[in-house]
């Protein structure tokens, strides 16, 4: 019982005597660039974010505009004064605004 | 190309001299990281992984060493890092699995390895699952030794330590091991 656990032990320890070697995939270098590419576009998007901050002057544009009109409307259909736009503005800056 | 000029090439981002750095080189790194995690996918993935780090950090080679030394170097750190990523992962999936929110799918397969021959195969998976149970530096020089068929001059290079200090790690790495297979065939 002895003899054949230490025998197999001993087989399996050489079990690596016959391994292989595999071949790479061929076209290991064309996906190693795609990949490089690819984080240098992500590099220069991080590195250059313009992009990022006009979209997002845009959309606060976007989103004081569409508040506004909701104001207007909203304001109109109760028939409440609506003209003081500037002030509904400056209390959306401060974050008073319940509308949403 | 000499190595030398094939260094000097890559530092100033030549990109014919990285696809030539590549094509020399692919075939020992697959095949180490292959030794490694024993996954062919993720051996692919791992060294294209050690070729976009060796083109991040060329600037920083010395030359103190072969590049090839280099390049085994990155390609056991790589395996290393993705082994604890995936020990992490299996952990996790296995919590999942038992809140019954886990997939069994989502877990890697332990064992996809086409170098090993069918009639080993059986032994050569209890062989690297008792391999798992080594501390790293063991478990490297037996692997780049036994599975690599490195000459221990070349490990003593690649992991930066004497002969005699390697020859002591893989009479460790053996002794542990039969330890672990001795329990495992009893069991």
């Amino acid at each position: 019982m002895n003899n054949n656990i230490n025998q197999l032990t001993e087989e399996t320890l050489d079990s690596f005597a016959g391994i292989q070697k595999v071949e790479a995939p061929a076209d290991l270098h064309f996906k190693i660039l795609n990949r490089i590419n690819n984080q240098k576009k992500e590099v220069y998007l991080f590195r250059h974010p313009q992009w990022m901050i006009a979209a997002l002057v845009i959309g606060i544009i976007c989103n004081v505009g569409f508040a506004i009109s909701y104001h207007k409307t909203s304001s109109s259909d109760t028939g409440t004064e609506t003209t003081n736009v500037s002030s509904f503005v400056s209390q959306f800056k401060l974050g008073t605004n319940t509308i949403y | 190309m000499s190595e030398t000029q094939l260094i000097a090439e890559l530092k100033t981002g030549n990109q014919q001299a990285f696809i030539r750095l590549i094509d020399t080189y692919k075939h020992l790194v697959f095949n180490t990281v292959l030794n490694m995690v024993q996954h062919i996918e993720e051996a692919e993935d791992i060294t294209q992984e050690v070729f976009i780090q060796v083109y991040q950090s060329v600037q920083t080679f010395r030359g103190d060493s072969k590049l090839s030394t280099w390049l085994y170097r990155i390609a056991i750190t790589k395996s290393l890092d993705w082994q604890r990523k995936n020990n992490a992962k299996k952990r996790m999936n296995s919590m999942k699995i038992a809140f019954g929110i886990g997939n069994y799918e989502d877990t890697v397969p332990d064992f996809q390895h086409p170098g090993i021959i069918l009639a080993n195969k059986e032994k050569a998976i209890i062989l690297f699952n008792a391999m798992k149970k080594l501390p790293d530096n063991q478990r490297i020089a037996f692997t780049l030794i036994k599975a690599d068929g490195l000459s221990y001059e070349e490990v003593s290079d690649i992991m930066q330590t004497s002969i005699k200090s390697l020859e002591g790690l893989m009479h460790r790495a053996k002794e542990n091991l039969r330890k672990t297979l001795e329990q495992f065939y009893k069991s």
